[in-house]
């Protein structure tokens, strides 16, 4: 059977791609490097246009118009700019309402497109542009440490990690996030006081990665103005061991944090990644995003009773199983990994609750 | 039904859906066609695959082991017709559910006329409405036409104008469509369906045709009493394969195999309830809920006249937050037979949109599961009643009309771990009134039936006709509001065997009577304290002749509406009894 893939590992060759949504214009060169905040293109998402009625402006009728407009179409123009004149005494002026450039030009009238803030793509990785995609965006490639996490608020931004979770079952008060977490990615374990991502605000942290989130937060999380990445899931969820580990093990190291959220038809997902200067992999090694189940994989359980735990697949069992509920599905046996959460060594789950971890 | 003078004709029908591809491989067997060969695998459309035939492959894959028969070579693709040596097969049908809904905007003349036919077509495929245009829109021309680039649609619907009415406001509202489709890339412009006024149909293409492609269909809304929307379905369909395999070069290969009628699978299961509502008496409709992982399928048709309608956002998969647009938390946990707080079921709808095709396999994770699909189809029946005709028999205002048969499609529903369990979440997600068969489709091939009739229909009548469906029970739900425990249905069954079973039923209970597959009964119905079971009237009561099923005959004396305890712990006494009830 199929499955995902999940990345917790500690050195990895990623290839991104980061997509405007809808064409506009690249802003970098291939083989530029980038930071997570950098720009690398940009588009007018919500455009704004001005129909400019110049017929009645000049008091004249519409198949008259055009030999007495003056701009044409793609000219940029400023507000005040003199679109139209008509005679030379007692004379008609058409002026441009706003900032813009001109898109369309028939029936006496003249229809501006208006300069409005564009959206701008970020890099979201540390890395190098391998790859420009016409009018759209970019491919990134970058090497280092990867946790991809399950749920992010959509906000980008690195600084250096400042452990707070010192162990998986970390539970993250207000208290926490003081003056001396400013400007830093801070690693805490299950949040559930409001009051603790209001601080994060207040300490105007570069990011805040987190085992779990209470599910009554989530509203408050997406509108946090600092990017926000939860490993586990919603509910209290403690770190799984190999994730902790590994986060832990690069205190003080500089650290991405993208937290798009995960969807699978726009191919993001929240991640967290330390880069490593020295990019050794080459991109014969990049690693596959699904594969199929076998024995010896390490696997994680996605759903209850054992959601989160890591385990290391041991067969895939003939036909289907029924399960205690009831449910019939395609099964596998598990060994669970030395975890002191987990009071059983062994379990059959369905493998359709299963994620590859690499 | 067999039949001496088959054409042996071999078909697969492929389902490729937003979580699950299927493949079904039908075939000539004794005189009859049959299915003979299923195989699912995940579906394979989207990141990282990025190309739903990988999913395919491995179907085909378990149908080749299971038949021994090789249906594609990975150079060549499928094998059609089938060769001499039995490899390959005879026709391919290929519907489609996975994808993003088509981004569309609904244009017309007036809001609640032509703009509404409009959005109405769009909802017979999996779409979103981002925006509608009628005249009586306020905003400036040049605020329409930012509307239309910041919805950036994949395909607009242009309703209005009566036949031989209006044809000059028609001709008005197109301005933006022009201007907004000539500003945007040539790449990302919409495709344009013209179905309203035939008068002004070349006018409008003339107009439009040199900057997008439009294509005409006969008026949706030929008069303001009656709308038509099967006239335009041709049409519709076609953009929409269009449209998907501009936006997923993969899929070119797929709708290649079924000869370019790649059919999307919501339509294909209409085709199916429309199918049963000719073939079943007139009198009563039928109701066919399809419930997926990114969409919610109703179809009702009313003597072969099809009602239906397809919810983008209501899905038990990665759309399942939305569901809170139509419901609350609170009412989602109500369904459960333990004690679930509001957080809980937001941190399971998250899990659920992580990781859509996962399972299960806890009794408490089941339940929230079951509460979710009671809520979705609570929402799809709520917002679907309205639409159903007037003139659709029923027992009063804001209750389901009266349907027979029911057909319920969708895993969630079909493969839960128990039949009890399938059909609580039925009756308290549907309300189904009156006398019905809840038809199960079991194997989840009703929307693949739909696509294969259209290329051999017989295939479709024997494949149904041999149990590829199974009736799950005989429904009797007596519309009545009483006090608890007032008599509302006195009930007599006279076995085949002479056998007779008598029993009055209470108002707020459940009752099963075994009537098992193969077995027929005579039922004598009399409904007391003016209770409704579509008999005639209320009060009125009469016999009927019943076929067994697997859960037999369930009479549903809680009443419709159906009104839960707001006392927790009574409610979920009363979940563990009617539950006890089925499952006995």
């Amino acid at each position: 059977m199929l499955a995902p893939v999940s990345y917790i590992t500690p050195l990895t060759s990623i290839r991104r791609t980061r997509l405007l949504p809808i064409p506009g214009e690249v802003l970098v060169r291939k083989g530029q490097p980038v930071h997570p905040n950098d720009v690398v293109a940009s588009a007018h998402i919500s455009p704004r246009h001005y129909m400019l009625n110049v017929a009645r402006g000049l008091g004249i009728s519409e198949e008259k118009t055009e030999q007495y407009i003056e701009r044409f179409l793609g000219n940029d123009i400023h507000e005040g700019d003199i679109i139209a004149t008509r005679g030379k005494f007692g004379k008609r002026v058409v002026r441009a309402p706003v900032d813009g450039t001109i898109v369309f030009v028939a029936g006496g009238q003249v229809l501006i497109r208006v300069n409005t803030e564009p959206f701008e793509l970020q890099a979201g990785y540390p890395g190098v542009v391998v790859e420009l995609l016409h009018e759209r965006g970019v491919i990134i490639s970058a090497t280092g440490a990867l946790v991809q996490a399950a749920w992010g608020n959509g906000k980008i931004n690195q600084g250096p990690l400042n452990v707070l979770a010192t162990t998986p079952e970390h539970e993250l008060t207000p208290g926490d996030l003081t003056e001396s977490t400013r400007g830093v990615v801070v690693l805490a374990g299950h949040c559930k006081q409001p009051n603790a991502l209001k601080a994060g605000a207040e300490a105007r942290l570069r990011g805040l990665i987190l085992s779990s989130l209470a599910p009554e937060l989530l509203a408050m999380a997406s509108a946090a103005p600092y990017p926000i990445l939860v490993t586990e899931g919603l509910g209290n969820i403690p770190y799984n061991p190999v994730a902790h580990k590994l986060l832990i093990s690069n205190q003080k190291r500089n650290v991405a944090v993208n937290a798009e959220p995960l969807d699978r038809s726009k191919d993001t997902r929240p991640e967290i990644f330390f880069p490593v200067e020295a990019a050794e992999l080459t991109s014969a090694e990049l690693p596959s995003e699904a594969s199929i189940l076998a024995p010896e994989q390490r696997v994680r359980i996605t759903r209850a009773p054992y959601q989160g735990k890591i385990a290391q697949l041991e067969a895939i069992l003939p036909g289907i199983t029924i399960f205690p509920n009831g449910l019939r599905a395609s099964a596998a046996r598990v060994r669970f990994e030395k975890d002191e959460n987990v009071q059983v060594t062994e379990a059959i789950v369905p493998q359709a609750n299963l994620e590859i971890l690499i | 039904m067999t039949d001496a003078n088959l054409t042996a004709t071999s078909l697969l029908a492929i389902d490729v859906g937003s979580v699950t591809t299927r493949a079904f491989f039908f075939d000539a067997v004794e005189g009859g066609y049959r299915l003979v060969a299923q195989g699912i695998a995940p579906t394979t459309l989207e990141p990282p695959f990025r190309d739903a035939s990988a999913g395919v492959q491995l179907v085909l894959d378990q149908l080749h082991e299971i038949t021994g028969r090789i249906f594609a070579h990975a150079d060549s693709g499928i094998i059609i017709p089938t060769d001499p040596e039995g490899n390959g097969v005879d026709a391919v049908a290929v519907t489609l559910s996975a994808g993003a809904p088509l981004r569309t905007m609904a244009v017309g003349l007036l809001e609640d006329i032509s703009v509404e036919s409009a959005q109405n077509l769009l909802s017979t495929l999996y779409a979103k409405v981002f925006d509608h245009i009628g005249m009586n829109d306020r905003r400036k021309l040049e605020e329409r036409i930012d509307a239309i680039l910041q919805a950036r649609p994949d395909l607009i619907v242009i309703a209005g104008g009566t036949e031989g009415g209006a044809s000059k406001s028609v001709s008005k509202l197109i301005e933006p469509i022009g201007l907004a489709c000539y500003l945007l890339p040539e790449h990302q412009r919409p495709h344009i369906l013209f179905a309203g006024n035939s008068v002004i149909a070349t006018e409008v293409q003339n107009d439009l045709s040199g900057i997008v492609p439009v294509d005409i269909a006969p008026n949706v809304r030929p008069s303001l009493e009656s709308e038509q929307l099967s006239s335009a379905q041709k049409q519709i369909r076609e953009m929409n394969r269009l449209i998907r395999v501009r936006d997923n070069a993969p899929l070119m290969e797929l709708s290649n195999w079924s000869g370019g009628r790649m059919m999307p699978a919501t339509q294909g299961f209409a085709r199916i309830v429309q199918f049963f509502s000719k073939y079943y008496p007139p009198g009563k409709g039928v109701l066919g809920v399809d419930l997926g992982a990114s969409s919610t399928t109703i179809a009702a048709a009313f003597s072969g006249t099809l009602n239906h309608r397809v919810y983008s956002d209501l899905g038990l998969g990665s759309v399942l937050p939305h569901l809170l647009k139509y419901t609350s938390l609170g009412d989602i946990a109500r369904w459960t037979q333990r004690n679930v707080s509001a957080s809980e079921v937001q941190a399971y709808i998250q899990q659920k949109v992580l990781h859509p095709s996962s399972l299960p396999v806890t009794a408490k994770d089941n339940e929230m599961e079951q509460a979710l699909a009671r809520e979705i189809l609570r929402a799809v029946v709520r917002a679907s009643k309205t639409r159903f005709p007037k003139s659709a028999p029923q027992a009063g205002r804001g209750l389901l009309p009266w349907f027979e048969p029911v057909v319920v499609s969708g895993s969630v529903l079909t493969n839960a771990p128990t039949r009890a369990q399938s059909l609580l979440m039925i009756l308290d997600g549907l309300e189904l009134t009156g006398i019905t068969t809840v038809v199960l489709d079991q194997f989840n091939l009703v929307s693949a039936l739909g696509a294969a009739s259209e290329l051999n229909p017989l295939l479709a009548v024997q494949v149904i006709d041999t149990g590829a469906l199974v009736n799950l029970a005989v429904v009797i739900s007596p519309v009545v509001q009483a006090r608890t425990d007032t008599p509302v249905l006195r009930v007599r069954v006279t076995y085949e065997s002479g056998e007779e079973k008598k029993l009055d039923l209470n108002y707020g209970n459940l009752e099963k009577i075994p009537l098992h597959p193969g077995e027929e009964a005579k039922l004598s119905l009399q409904p007391l304290n003016r209770a409704n079971i579509g008999m005639g009237r209320a009060g009125l009561g009469g016999g009927l002749k019943v076929k067994g099923s697997e859960m037999g005959i369930v009479i549903d004396a809680r009443g419709r509406p159906l009104h839960l305890s707001s006392d927790a712990s009574r409610r979920r006494e009363s979940f563990q009894k009617w539950l006890k009830v089925l499952e006995s």
